[in-house]
């Protein structure tokens, strides 16, 4: 009497666990709650803050009002504007252009992956998730996948809005460089390598802290005080143990790591290479990603 | 470079990817043997869905200090109601959840249908579940609350609005859960838990926050599910809902199995026996009639309640004395009597 015939049910036969089900499950999770949007509104916003703010950094740089400058800063100046247009200079501003707004942009996907997981404790759904889906490395699987869609899409939005302004601004400066040479191409890449890296280091931050403010406040403090700590930290170590191996040591931040993979060349004075910033922030996402696994299987909900 | 490439195409088609496997509908299934058993297990469940034994063996929930559930044994039969009663905190709710794998048992097993949840080939088809505490997230739909849990558990989307509807939700479906009522979340959570059709319903009482006719509304939706020959858990501690409604009672205190059977025989099993109340103008000349065996108890308002004798041979005894009496009345203790009487033993001082 209850249970007429079901037409949807009627097509479901599957006869197996599809892992997939929970990527798309975990995506249409953020999707139907405002704050994946309201995210996504940020991303476009610091983008176009920073893409404002970088155009007129970069013109400034080109053209200097030398009439209006203090005697003293004009020949500052006008070496900066000559480095500006060498080739270097040039493929500088197209990188730093074609990037604008991305390590906000890195911070949000972060923050976003961090919110998949202590969402679902903060409003009781992660009792709904693990009984739909028992498995729990299968579901915060799920969540690094998903969330690293939504990192990868994060950064091709910005990445659109910062091609489309790019292509108009490096020609009205009379620059000549390609906007897509290898150079800021490199710098486009590692930053999406870099949402993808802090998508993953959120959620496992989110499985281990699972309190919502506990982990969002660890969360900015690791990405944004990060760098900056470590900075002091191993320059204080320094003066004690005069070797320089201890300033590239700072690279074991995760913040500090991330700048060193993202910057070509060296990031910092005695910088580690460039790929030592990438397998430590793998290293990172994956240690984050295994501890939250075994933390969501281990415990109770 | 390579691992570059490799990443913005892992990353970027993951949702394309998702997408185009999840419009394929119906994989293709092998012809051998185990493929095929396989796909019979798990072919979609005809309205009498999966009916499946749920067995308790020895279950333990060992905190630091107590033990919030203690050696529980017991099985849940398919076509009936069972009531699962027992005061707050007597371990109901760590009880359901261990038997649905969100709590990790200290010792023993819980089984449904033979296997533990968590080893159940896609459980939205066999099992579903309403919790207490169980919620959506306030600013997401109900129909998408339903939605998402389709998705996890690889169910056509359409099957939200089917059990929208059967719960009487269709018009509240698009707005969002903070602005559903006690009774509207529990019966969307009723909704998450039809949504695989399964054999098996286990519901932390479901009944909090319906109104009188949501609650008639439940019984009837549990009874007819029952009679569809699945099997039902549902705990309470609304004892008069349970006795109307439960064919098997399992009554639990401090974590301990305290009493188990059919209503009936947990009713009959009581040592004390159905009482009289007996009215009269004069119960003093009357209770030397009753004879040796009757015990006699003063009731409220000068009425008497006996026992030990039933309502004829009181009759019988009043009328060979000449005593009028105005109201003779059998009383059989109710399931709450009995709730009480064994909880309050079993919770109190030993």
């Amino acid at each position: 009497m209850i249970m007429v015939g079901s037409p949807a049910l009627a097509r479901d036969r599957h006869t197996r666990t599809n892992p997939l089900w929970q990527v798309q499950a975990e995506i249409m999770k953020i999707r139907t709650t405002r704050l994946g949007w309201l995210f996504l509104i940020g991303v476009v916003l610091v983008t176009a803050w920073a893409l404002l703010r970088n155009g007129a950094a970069h013109h400034y740089a080109l053209y200097p009002p030398l009439d209006r400058l203090p005697a003293a800063e004009r020949a500052d100046a006008v070496a900066d504007a000559a480095h500006a247009r060498t080739s270097a200079g040039r493929a500088a501003i197209a990188a730093d252009m074609m990037t604008s707004g991305q390590s906000a942009g890195v911070l949000l996907a972060m923050l976003l992956g961090l919110l998949t997981v202590t969402n679902e404790y903060a409003h009781g759904t992660a009792t709904a998730t693990f009984l739909t889906n028992p498995k729990r490395g299968a579901v915060i699987v799920g969540k690094f996948a998903a969330a690293v869609a939504v990192g990868v899409l994060f950064w091709a939005v910005s990445t659109a809005l910062n091609l489309v302004v790019t292509l108009i601004y490096i020609p009205s400066q009379h620059v000549n460089v390609g906007v897509l040479d290898w150079i800021p191409l490199r710098s486009v890449l590692l930053n999406l390598l870099a949402y993808a890296m802090w998508a993953v280091f959120g959620v496992g931050l989110g499985a281990l802290v699972r309190s919502q403010v506990g982990a969002v406040v660890t969360g900015m403090v690791v990405y944004l005080g990060g760098a900056a700590a470590a900075v002091v930290l191993f320059n204080l170590i320094y003066l004690a143990y005069h070797h320089t191996w201890v300033l590239a040591a700072s690279v074991i931040a995760p913040a500090v790591a991330s700048l060193v993979m993202i910057t070509p060349g060296r990031a910092f004075d005695h910088a580690p290479p460039q790929w030592s910033g990438l397998l430590i922030m793998i290293a990172y996402a994956a240690l984050l990603g295994a501890v939250g696994v075994l933390r969501a299987r281990r415990q109770d909900v | 470079m390579i691992i570059l490439v490799v990443l913005l195409l892992l990353g970027g088609g993951v949702y394309w990817l998702t997408r185009r496997r999840a419009s394929r509908t119906g994989e293709p299934v092998a012809r051998d043997d185990a493929a095929a058993a396989m796909a019979e297990a798990a072919k979609p469940m005809s309205p009498a869905g999966d009916p499946a034994q749920v067995v308790l063996s020895h279950l333990t929930k060992q905190y630091a200090t107590v033990a919030a559930v203690d050696d529980l044994s017991f099985t849940v039969e398919p076509g009936r109601v069972t009531g699962f009663l027992g005061p707050n905190g007597a371990g109901k709710t760590t009880t359901l959840r261990m038997v649905l794998g969100l709590a990790r048992p200290s010792a023993g097993t819980a089984t449904i249908a033979g296997m533990r949840y968590d080893q159940l080939v896609r459980p939205i088809r066999h099992v579903g579940a309403v919790l207490e505490g169980s919620a959506a997230h306030p600013g997401r739909t109900g129909r998408d609350h339903l939605r998402v849990i389709c998705r996890a558990g690889g169910v056509p989307l359409k099957r939200a609005d089917e059990v929208l509807a059967l719960v009487g939700l269709t018009e509240a479906g698009g707005r969002p859960f903070k602005s559903y009522s006690l009774g509207m979340r529990q019966r969307l959570g009723i909704a998450a838990a039809l949504i695989g059709n399964p054999g098996v319903l286990i519901l932390d009482e479901p009944a909090n926050g319906l109104d009188p006719e949501g609650i008639r509304w439940l019984r009837d939706l549990l009874r007819g599910l029952a009679d569809e020959g699945r099997t039902i858990l549902v705990s309470s501690h609304l004892l008069a809902e349970v006795q109307a409604l439960a064919d098997d009672v399992v009554i639990i205190a401090r974590g301990r199995l305290v009493a188990r059977g059919t209503v009936r025989s947990v009713l009959d099993s009581l040592a004390r026996p159905g009482r009289t109340l007996v009215r009269t103008l004069e119960p003093d000349r009357l209770t030397p009639e009753l004879g040796e065996e009757a015990i006699v108890t003063p009731g409220p308002d000068g009425d008497m309640y006996v026992t030990g004798v039933d309502a004829a041979a009181i009759g019988d005894a009043a009328h060979r004395a000449g005593i009028a009496v105005h109201q003779l009345k059998t009383e059989r203790p109710d399931l709450e009597e009995v709730f009480l009487e064994l909880t309050t033993e079993e919770a109190g001082i030993r």
